[in-house]
């Protein structure tokens, strides 16, 4: 078991990365408030509000714990344990595309301002700050019609009917939702409060990263994570001035205003991984910033996915062999399951060499260190699926 | 056999299905969908369901039931959720009489879709018998991608796409763009005439 370094991982994180600073950049969209916070529904409080609203959008169930109902191309019905808004809109309520479908942001930011592409895309031509760059994104993949702002009733009206203030109409896939006027106002509360907050980290000109360093990781190894990573950003920061849009296609592509210059801090861990945490409270306490990138250590990296899971902090490929396998985690990102993976792998191969005799056993032995423990642990729960292969 | 026998009345009552519900498209600013006639000659390869069994998937598409398939992966946010409800409720129309349409789904992930994730997928939309998710090997899978003319590299830019096989071998209809349960019945109806 001689540890990994995600072979060709670096080009593929890099490739990440510039999706990252794609998302940064939408996230510093939208900083300005939105109107009107207050809880609409008397009897709950704001937190509840949200909380319940939440629930509707991402989980599809509703303050009565029923699922949603809906119906798409006109008459396939669905509920929210199929799908809810957050399938096609997403967590952050920017949106997507995916499958020809370019599916609009839903927070209150875009939702209770007019529309205007045309108009948009003019003040692209005259620059402008990050607001409209993010606009700009949204009308090169795709455009929507010109309309006016929602407002609470006109978006309970294009949630239940499927139409914009102008009575223009939604794709069929997106589905007509049956909800009555309370849940509607609960879940208009939460569109209001979706993406509204500033990300930690990100200002109109600065958006600040930082990488994580355990203190045992030798030199060449920080240096093979650490000198591509900076230099990608220097470059990043260096080309943003200069796109003018006239360089060639590919400058057409990432042509726009001004962005945010990067910044990229060093978080460099000392002593048991048991102590780690505090010390990434303590540099985040210093500097927020909006993702950690990259990354490097020799032992387990669950200290720094906790802390990412809690305060929401994007971790992008961190070089690790003890990853947190979960299926609930969101934050972090991995290259592979480490060695957890290879305990499935040699699951698998095992599975596909030997008869499928029953009753024979299998017996592990493995060294007592968290990365045998990675490997039995992958082993041990890939057996059992195997089997039902038959 | 029995269910052989009764084929041609059951595919009549989709069809007679199909038109009488013609009135209740409601998308009056839809594109709608196209639907084309084509030929396509499956590979014989071994996939694998949602139970873990190895599927013959030539010996499932020739089966003597109408055949309805579509290419979808479980993490897809968009396109499939709504392709997948529309099986639904094609089920649900069907009622008791599930079987007697073979649904096939094909994972164009299945680097990520295994067994386990399949049938958890299929449980979320309520699948009944007859409708089979079906993962392989990447290069099985590219290569009934390719024999439905719907390959892809990238799974984010999948097609709205429904195959409905006909009643002479190797007859397909392509349906390209989302239809309702109705346009689904309908369509069925016409290629199993």
């Amino acid at each position: 078991m001689k540890p990994r370094r995600a072979p060709g991982g670096a080009r593929f994180f890099l490739a990440s990365l510039a999706g990252i600073l794609c998302l940064a950049t939408l996230l510093s969209a939208v900083l300005s408030p939105a109107a009107g916070n207050d809880s609409p529904v008397p009897e709950l409080s704001q937190e509840e509000t949200l909380r319940l609203g939440e629930r509707i959008y991402r989980d599809g169930i509703l303050p009565s714990g029923e699922p949603h109902t809906a119906r798409v191309q006109g008459s396939i019905p669905v509920d929210g344990t199929m799908f809810s808004c957050v399938s096609c809109h997403l967590r952050s309520g920017l949106g997507s595309l995916e499958g020809e479908v370019l599916t609009p942001p839903t927070n209150g930011n875009f939702l209770y301002k007019p529309w205007d592409s045309l108009q948009e895309s003019s003040k692209q031509l005259m620059g402008g700050g990050s607001k409209r760059r993010y606009l700009h994104y949204l009308t090169r993949v795709g455009d929507f019609p010109k309309r006016p702002a929602y407002t609470d009733e006109t978006l309970a009206d294009a949630i239940r009917e499927g139409a914009d203030p102008e009575g223009r109409e939604f794709l069929g896939v997106m589905p007509r939702y049956s909800i009555d006027d309370r849940d509607m106002a609960i879940l208009i509360a939460y569109l209001k409060s979706l993406s509204n907050d500033p990300s930690p980290g990100v200002t109109e000109t600065t958006v600040r990263f930082a990488t994580v360093i355990t203190e045992e990781v030798s030199r060449k190894e920080r240096d093979g994570m650490l000198v591509p990573l900076a230099r990608y950003l220097q470059t990043y920061n260096y080309r943003q001035p200069r796109q003018t849009g006239i360089q060639g296609p590919k400058g057409r592509l990432v042509a726009g205003p001004v962005l945010p210059q990067v910044t990229l801090a060093r978080w460099e861990l000392k002593g048991p991984p048991e102590t780690w945490r505090e010390q990434l409270e303590e540099y985040y306490r210093k500097e927020p910033v909006f993702a950690l990138l990259g990354g490097i250590t020799t032992k387990e990296w669950s200290p720094i996915h906790e802390f990412c899971e809690l305060h929401a902090i994007p971790c992008l490929f961190p070089i690790t062999d003890l990853p947190v396998v979960s299926p609930n985690g969101w934050y972090t990102l991995y290259f592979s399951k480490g060695f957890y993976q290879e305990g499935e792998a040699a699951a698998n191969h095992l599975a596909g060499m030997a008869d499928p005799a029953p009753g024979r056993t299998v017996v592990q032995v493995y060294p007592d260190t968290p990365e045998g423990k990675a490997f039995a642990s992958g082993f041990r729960d890939a057996v059992p699926k195997l089997i039902s292969y038959g | 056999m029995t269910g052989r026998r009764r084929g041609p009345r059951f595919l009549l009552a989709i069809a007679v299905a199909g038109l009488i519900s013609v009135g209740g498209r409601a998308v009056a600013g839809d594109p709608g969908y196209k639907s084309s006639i084509e030929r396509y000659s499956p590979p014989d390869v071994v996939l694998v369901n949602q139970d873990g069994a190895r599927v013959r998937f030539r010996s499932l598409i020739e089966s003597d039931k109408p055949v309805v398939l579509d290419f979808i992966y479980a993490t897809c946010t968009t396109i499939c959720p709504v392709l997948s409800a529309g099986f639904t409720s094609l089920q649900a129309r069907l009622g008791a009489d599930s079987r007697k349409v073979q649904l096939i789904s094909i994972s164009i992930d299945p680097e990520h879709d295994t067994p386990k994730i399949m049938k958890q997928y299929l449980r979320q939309f309520r699948a009944k018998p007859g409708w089979d998710f079906l993962t392989g090997s990447r290069e099985d899978i590219d290569r009934v991608m390719k024999a439905f003319d719907s390959y892809i590299t990238d799974k984010m830019s999948h097609k709205q796409e429904t195959f409905i096989r006909g009643r002479s071998q190797g007859r397909w209809i392509r349906i390209k763009g989302l239809v309702d349960s109705n346009e689904l019945m309908s369509e069925i109806g016409k290629a199993n005439k």
